[in-house]
């Protein structure tokens, strides 16, 4: 060349380099190898295929369509209880002494005597008898003292202390329009505000009256534990009623059969009531409390027990996610990355943006499509399902989407710090996958599973849970069972701090280091 | 050539492109467009979607792609995956990549490595015309004998340190000058005359012998006097290679390491 030669100039025509282009390039790189795309359609059908296998076990007993009550919140409830009944209408109120609260456990050879903690004996203002209406009530429990509970999920104590014959519990609960009071007393002389519970559009005639109920006894195994049938028996004195209550005589009757957590024993095979001079006795079972997971549940499927495959989508995500970026460190194709975009900091952004999308997009994909076809499905078969109100079941599956988001670039980070695919690999799933399972499957007692899903990457399947956690109903809230140490949100910033500070060092080596 | 790019820091001093550090720059590859490793590339992905997504990180579209492709002959191959090509095929599309931004500057390592004879052709005509669109083409190789024939300016490296920066035409010339080939059925006479002058000979083939320090008719005189036969006696024609051996003679461990390296 000689100098007299004009230098050239690009004719490439007008364009940017900006973040836009960047991210364009690097989803036409994921778009343009066939195993990469495909195997992420894979990870999603795993989500779904996994997901079902795991919730189609034969078929249940339970009649096809049937689902759980649902109570005045959309939210799953047991509403099952002996009730002795008169309507009231308009405002009243009722007291009664509570004087005896015994029960009947279900041995494995014999029955003895023996309560539940949070069997319930009680008065009770409720809007009508069908499953999951409105109500408010006050009971002695013997293991929490007395409680105003009202709306299935709602729950206050008064007076600590078992009931004895030497200190009876006396209760009341008085109606005021669409608010029904609660008040405890150990005399009948002084009494106590409990609560006050507000039922909106509470209708003006409403089912009152004395109920008894018990839940089953949990006995907890590291495999998630076992049920023993419990039954309550309440003796009460004579009620006191002020206001509109009908002139019929008490009727008495099993509301609800015994719902998921409670169980007649095989000699008191259903509640009753007597009555007698001093008064009432009424013996039940069942419980008036929402529908916890777990073993409290009994037989049925929550949302999450459809995404039981996720984690088979995510091994395969975790691959794909590491391949992205470890394969172009083997074929030295990182070089032509950083030639063109010798912006690293934005390339490994643009870089965990994509596979973020893609894998938020497929793992949302799965979880929708396994819980639209397995729901059914799992109804049809007998099952219910549990059901939560649509912004958890929002929450659960974009959340699962999240989750497979976070660890992808979990794996895509550590992928840059370590440049080489199958250390990656087995660490994340070493970390992410291999404690979900170790943790969730009963494998590890409960303290080292619970340990576990709080420290590491795992806790972000916490995301997962729709089932609700009641101190006032009794279960063995662990991980086997459904329940995470770390709230879900809490469980998912654990694993994205993982994935963050992977990110971070994963972006200074990447400024530092020789290409 | 790796310090250029931006991918590795230099040791010492910096590297500019038009001025400016690789790293900072806008749309890199319309200011300078490498081929560093033609193997570098995803064997999935087809020769087309290679150049895809390198071309949209610089804002172009399809039409390049497809400019460069047909540019470097591999439009049939366009839809084929990258895996299955030929190293011929590969530093192809490694060329077409270096030319998506159309930039003044390109910079090919090796860029004959594994063609056949018609690739040889080719990239030479290649590489010629993109300079004589007023590129800047810096190729880097050991086959002397291409850079010869399409090279106008030379930088010789060894160990590195710069050991000769200057043009083909003048490090030819350097080494061409007053050495004679002569063709003769009596090789041996007439080493035996000629060394006798101040001139060095040596042998270069059966009846072949380089000769230098001595004018062609001096040395037709003295052989004829003699009565040796001459077949033929001719300038030499100095090959790059003979330069490259002159030019690092200094460096005598060096050169038997690049000698082998050349084979």
């Amino acid at each position: 060349m000689t100098s007299t030669m004009t230098p050239y100039r690009s004719q490439a025509g007008p364009g940017r380099d900006g973040f836009r282009q960047l991210l364009g390039a690097e989803w036409t790189k994921f778009r343009t190898v066939r195993g990469w795309w495909a195997g992420m359609a894979c990870a999603a059908l795993a989500v779904v295929l996994v997901g079902l296998l795991g919730t189609a076990a034969g078929s249940h007993s339970g009649s096809a369509g049937a689902g759980f009550p649902a109570g005045p919140g959309g939210e799953a409830v047991n509403d099952s209880f002996f009730f002795v009944h008169r309507t009231l209408t308009g405002n009243g109120s009722i007291t009664v002494p509570v004087t005896s609260l015994t029960g009947v456990i279900d041995g494995q050879s014999r029955e003895y005597s023996g309560t539940q903690p949070w069997a319930k004996a009680g008065v009770i203002m409720k809007e009508s008898l069908s499953q999951g209406s409105p109500y408010a009530a006050v009971m002695a429990t013997p293991g929490h003292g007395v409680r105003m509970q009202y709306d299935y999920t709602q729950d206050i104590a008064g007076i600590p202390g078992a009931v004895t014959a030497a200190a009876p519990r006396w209760l009341r609960l008085v109606r005021s329009g669409d608010t029904i009071t609660g008040y405890d007393s150990a005399g009948g002389t002084s009494w106590t505000l409990i609560g006050t519970a507000r039922l909106p559009g509470l209708a003006s005639t409403v089912q009152a009256g004395l109920f008894v109920t018990s839940p089953s006894i949990i006995q907890d195994s590291n495999k998630g534990g076992g049920t023993v049938p419990a039954v309550a028996t309440a003796h009460f004195s004579q009620p006191g009623l002020v206001g509109g209550w009908s002139q019929q005589a008490w009727t008495g009757q099993q509301l609800g059969g015994a719902g998921t957590s409670g169980s007649y024993t095989d000699n008191i095979t259903t509640g009753q009531f007597t009555r007698s001079g001093t008064g009432f006795t009424v013996t039940g079972a069942g419980d008036i409390a929402p529908i916890v997971g777990g073993i409290a549940m009994g037989p049925g499927y929550t949302l999450e027990n459809f995404l039981v495959g996720v984690f088979a989508g995510l091994v395969a995500m975790i691959v794909i996610a590491t391949l992205f970026i470890t394969g172009e460190y083997r074929r030295r194709l990182i070089h032509t990355t950083l030639t063109v975009s010798p912006r690293r900091g934005r390339v490994l952004i643009a870089k965990a943006l994509v596979i973020g999308s893609v894998t938020f997009a497929a793992g949302l994909a799965g979880a929708a499509v396994v819980v639209l076809l397995g729901q059914p499905h799992a109804r049809a078969d007998g099952f219910p399902t549990f059901t939560v109100p649509p912004l958890t079941e929002l929450r659960v599956l974009a959340g699962t989407g999240l989750l497979l988001a976070a660890a992808a670039v979990f794996a895509l980070a550590l992928g840059v710090i370590l440049r080489r695919s199958a250390p990656v690999i087995a660490i994340v799933v070493a970390i992410t996958v291999l404690p979900y399972i170790l943790g969730t499957a009963g494998v590890l007692p409960a303290g080292p599973a619970e340990w576990l899903l709080r420290v590491t990457p795992a806790a972000g399947f916490a995301i997962q849970q729709s089932v609700p956690f009641y101190q006032q109903v009794m279960n063995i809230y662990t991980p086997p069972n459904g329940y995470y140490p770390l709230a879900p949100w809490a469980g998912l910033a654990v694993l994205c701090g993982y994935a963050l500070l992977a990110l971070a060092v994963a972006a200074t080596l990447l400024r530092r280091r020789d290409a | 050539m790796r310090v250029i790019l931006g991918l590795d820091s230099a040791e010492e001093g910096r590297a500019l492109v038009g001025g400016q550090p690789y790293r900072s720059l806008r749309r890199p590859l319309t200011h300078i467009g490498a081929l560093l490793d033609a193997g570098a590339l995803q064997p999935g992905r087809t020769a087309r979607h290679h150049l895809l997504w390198q071309a949209r990180s610089q804002g172009l579209g399809t039409r390049r792609v497809d400019e460069v492709l047909s540019l470097v002959g591999l439009e049939n191959a366009a839809r084929r995956k990258a895996g299955g090509f030929s190293l011929g095929m590969r530093q192809r599309l490694g060329i077409a990549a270096a030319l998506l931004g159309d930039p003044p500057v390109l910079m090919l390592d090796e860029p004959f490595n594994g063609l056949d004879p018609e690739g040889f052709v080719w990239i030479r005509s290649f590489l010629t015309s993109l300079a004589a669109d007023g590129r800047a083409v810096l190729v880097s190789s050991h086959l002397m004998s291409e850079l010869q024939d399409t090279a106008s300016h030379l930088v010789i490296i060894g160990r590195g340190k710069v050991i000769a920066d200057g043009s083909v035409r003048d490090m030819l010339a350097s080494v061409a000058r007053d050495r004679l080939t002569l063709r003769t059925p009596a090789p041996a006479q007439a080493m035996d005359v000629l060394t006798r002058t101040s001139a060095a000979v040596s042998a270069s083939g059966p009846g072949m012998l380089i000769i230098s320090g001595l004018p062609a008719e001096k040395v037709v005189a003295l052989l004829g006097e003699r009565g040796v036969p001459v077949s033929e006696i001719s300038a030499h024609r100095a090959s790059l290679e003979d330069a490259y051996m002159r030019l690092t003679q200094d460096a005598v461990e060096y050169r038997a390491t690049a000698v082998e390296a050349q084979r």
